[in-house]
């Protein structure tokens, strides 16, 4: 069997994932004239050191949300603590778009404030404070949505691997504040390493937060620019993106290198320090700064909101924004599983190099900046339509295609990471035992392996759906006209200063995603993670 | 007739230093189960998946019944061949029954037919009643059966078994490789099993092939390789072997020991006689004459023997099975002698 057909599908899938980068380097390098001199010097450096500040705020605020709780959950016995391994997971569900929602009337409302601080502090403290505030809730929004990253991969650290080290600090007479210090954090930098940047890259390519407060990092610039009909000079503010992200992957790349970190992983479980009453309410509190400014806080709002709004007539356009979000996000997670078992199914039966290397090309698009994903589909989507006019009757599905392709491009790696990992679970034994009972290497595929990774694959879907289920940036870029999913729907009603309506989507959003995640983290941990 | 022959089969890895597998050739007659043994990293387990089709082979031919099955470049695709195989860890499928796992390999017949098959093949491995459980359910001589069934139940020419026995306790493991070897007795299936444990192999082949590096040390029956080994090797792979250099002995020529020496040109200095320790017993010195001397080092009970370690004349060490009911201790000087020699 040659398995060229395999080949070269799995190749036209690594080819469609590279097509939007390249597409976006491609034409930067057109000229672009004046409009670009004119960002270069009014808009550009803002951009750049907003993206930055922002970047690097979020990072510090998460870490600061994050590392703690990871650490008072671990190591202490509280009332509330088992409690609290799950819930501090909930913002996961909670996109920060959603939860800007519940703030950004906090923020209008500090008009008082700013008058007070007017009067008291003069002219100057009362504008760097308006310039400031922005910044403090669209920091705490992000941050407080997004330290669940650093908080999982800092429990595996302390929880699971570390024990033995920390027991050892211990029994070396350092006191709790001590092996904090001096033992776990410095141990716990690789897992701080990757859950931050994976914060970083999800604040870099937020757009409904910095919007709606206001900001004006890279992202909403590229839009911007898309939006004015500036194509070329989007393309080359999302090739100052890209830049971005690779300073910071070589950052995150470096510092791994450095020293890597090998923990024993043979102690076993922790053993948990019982606090008293008095110190387990400050560990209890701890935990519940990040869970309510991430979740309980907007939720509760959010809730209000929705109860106060239920007889309102927006209803209709919400079930179909719903449908709209389900049917997108059922499409992506089909199509995404159906890659990816392709993917590694393939690599499989046919041990084939080149598809590996498919396979590991589609698990960069994860990494691609969701507005540089979205100019580059864009600017393919305008130019199928230009060249092949008989298809503009066919707007509405052209525009949809774009969608998908996109989708498909930033989250193929979601179906893939479960699925390779289901594939590497299964003994190759088994294979070679269904191929001396007669199957060719298809059929032990399709009679053995399958069966057995079906719940990876599950998986993969569901993780795949959550994501394209909450996903604004690329939505709101490529979506055609008048159409709507439960994600844009809030966020316009957001921006059109109507929070109590963009209530209800917002919750139905966070809900759904919570009716995927929890059975999803529920098979996740009784297959031992 | 032989149903299968290797012939000069070759095998290596880009980045290992020798060959895995390296000029092995031997047949299997019909109807006989042969031992592939040796030491890990002997190739035993590299050849056994090259006449699986599972490994390629580099030069050489494997044929089966007069086919050609495997040669460089290709041959027989793995599921053409009808060879069956019982993995190490059986590899039994963990989603399926024990009655789907059987009737895995099974084509071709219609649903009773099927069933009837499966009734034969339970009854076979004693596994009557089992057919809905699913693997994990079973202790590990019942999957290990499994496998067997599961291997058997296509009707393979030949029958494959990677340390069939290795991941069973030792109590199970002498039932089971009895059972085994009634089953393919049985059936009379043609079979090659692949094995560290010299005790297996013994027990349970017709004809042993032992591997070392890659490359054949002997091909023999299981007394021939036990008594009669090859080489140096395989005289100490299959148990204790005492070597007894000529010069340590006092009259090596007396008319006791003849043997064929190899190259004309006289007897090399390293030259000598190998014994097993049951070969030889212990006498008092005064009725052996000038027999080779000992004093014991050491006594160590072995159950129903005891296994008495002496240093002799020339730093030269001998093991000794000792069951007779005289009392040996530390210390003591004795006297070697063969035990054939006083029973002749």
């Amino acid at each position: 069997m040659s398995g060229w057909p395999a080949r070269g599908v799995a190749w036209v899938i690594a080819l469609l994932v590279l097509l939007p980068v390249a597409v976006v380097l491609f034409r930067a390098g057109a000229p672009a004239g004046e409009a670009w001199a004119a960002i270069v010097e009014n808009r550009l450096w803002g951009h750049l050191w907003q993206t930055g500040l922002l970047v690097g705020c979020v990072a510090v605020v998460a870490l600061l949300l994050g590392v703690p709780t990871a650490w008072v959950v671990s190591v202490y016995d509280f009332p509330g603590r088992n409690g609290m391994k799950w819930l501090l997971l909930l913002p996961v569900a909670m996109p920060g778009f959603v939860a800007a929602v519940a703030y950004v009337d906090v923020l209008a409302g500090l008009v008082p404030f700013y008058i007070w601080v007017r009067k008291e502090w003069g002219i100057e403290a009362f504008l760097n404070v308006q310039v400031v505030m922005p910044w403090v809730f669209a920091v705490g929004v992000l941050g407080a949505t997004l330290y669940p990253y650093v908080f999982l991969s800092c429990r595996a650290l302390f929880a699971k691997q570390a024990a033995g080290e920390l027991e050892a600090a211990r029994l070396l007479g350092c006191g709790s504040a001590g092996v904090f210090l001096k033992v776990a954090l410095p141990m716990a930098r690789p897992a701080l390493v990757a859950g931050g940047s994976l914060v970083v890259m999800e604040a870099m390519n937020d757009y409904g937060v910095v919007s709606a407060f206001g900001l004006t990092p890279l992202t909403p610039g590229i839009f911007r620019a898309w939006g004015e009909g500036e194509v070329a000079v989007a393309m080359r503010l999302a090739v100052f993106l890209m830049l971005f992200l690779a300073v910071v992957l070589a950052v995150e790349r470096w510092q791994r290198g450095r020293r890597l970190f090998e923990v024993s992983g043979a102690e076993g479980l922790l053993a948990r320090r019982k606090l008293g009453f008095g110190k387990g309410l400050v560990a209890l509190g701890i935990c519940l700064v990040p869970l309510g400014i991430g979740f309980l806080v907007p939720g509760w709002r959010l809730a209000g909101w929705a109860w106060d709004s239920r007889g309102s007539a927006e209803i209709v356009g919400h079930l179909a924004a719903g449908w709209n979000s389900f049917s997108l996000a059922a499409g992506a997670a089909v199509l995404v599983s159906v890659a990816a078992l392709l993917l590694v199914a393939g690599q499989r039966v046919l041990k084939s190099k080149s598809i590996l290397v498919a396979q590991k090309i589609g698990l960069m698009g994860y990494g691609f900046p969701s507005a540089v994903v979205a100019v580059g589909v864009g600017a393919v989507v305008v130019w199928v339509s230009q060249r092949f006019p008989w298809a503009s009757g066919l707007a509405l599905s052209a525009s949809v295609s774009g969608l998908m392709f996109a989708y498909f491009v930033r989250y193929l790696a979601v179906g893939i990471q479960p699925v390779a990992a289901g594939f590497e679970r299964v003994p190759s034994a088994l294979r070679d035992a269904a191929r001396t009972l007669g199957e060719n290497p298809l059929g032990a595929v399709l009679r053995v392996d399958l069966p057995l990774v079906r719940p990876a694959v599950l998986a993969g879907a569901t993780l795949c759906f959550i994501d394209v289920f909450k996903e604004l940036t690329l939505t709101l870029v490529l979506r055609p006209f008048d159409f709507e999913t439960l994600a844009t729907r809030t966020y316009r009603l957001t921006d059109e200063g109507r929070m109590a309506e963009a209530a209800l989507p917002g919750l139905g959003l966070v809900l759904l995603c919570l009716a995927g995640l929890i059975p999803l983290t529920l098979w996740m941990k009784g297959d031992g993670e | 007739m032989s149903l299968l022959e290797v012939r000069n089969v070759c095998r290596s890895y880009r980045g290992a230093g020798c060959p895995a597998v390296d000029g092995v050739s031997f047949d299997v007659p019909e109807r006989k189960i042969l031992g592939l043994v040796g030491e890990s990293g002997s190739g035993k387990t590299t050849l056994l998946k090259i006449l699986a089709g599972l490994e390629d082979l580099d030069s050489g031919e494997v044929r089966l019944g007069g086919e050609v099955i495997a040669k460089p470049g290709g041959g027989v695709a793995v599921e053409r061949r009808g060879i069956g195989m019982v993995f190490q860890h059986h590899a039994l499928f963990p989603h399926l029954t024990v009655g789907r796992n059987i009737l895995f390999g099974v084509r071709k017949l219609g649903k009773t037919a099927k069933n009837d098959l499966l009734r034969e093949m339970l009854e076979l491995v004693g596994l009557e009643g089992m057919a809905e459980r699913f693997p994990h359910e079973l202790s590990g001589g019942e999957r290990q059966r499994v496998a067997l069934a599961r291997a058997l139940a296509p009707d393979p020419k030949l029958l494959l078994l990677d340390e069939p026995f290795s991941s069973l306790d030792t109590r199970l493991r002498h039932s089971v490789r009895d059972e085994t070897r009634a089953i393919l007795r049985k059936r009379q299936t043609t079979a090659v099993f692949v094995t560290h444990d010299t005790g297996d192999a013994l027990a349970v082949a017709d004809g042993i092939v032992v591997l070392r590096n890659g490359t054949v040390q002997q091909v023999g029956a299981p007394p021939e390789v036990y008594h009669a080994p090859a080489n140096a090797y395989v005289a100490s792979f299959f148990g204790t072997c005492n070597f007894l250099p000529f010069h340590s002995l006092k009259h090596p020529s007396g008319g006791k020991v003849s043997c064929h020496i190899g190259p004309p040109g006289g007897i090399a200095a390293e030259a000598g006689l190998w014994v097993r320790p049951e070969d030889l017993e212990l006498v008092s010195p005064g009725e052996a004459g000038d027999a080779l001397r000992g004093k014991i080092e050491k006594v160590t009970f072995g159950g129903g023997f005891l296994c008495v370690d002496l240093l002799c004349p020339e730093g030269v060490r001998v093991e000794v099975r000792h069951n007779a009911p005289t009392m040996v201790a530390v210390g003591e000087e004795w006297a070697i002698v063969p035990k054939a020699e006083r029973r002749g």
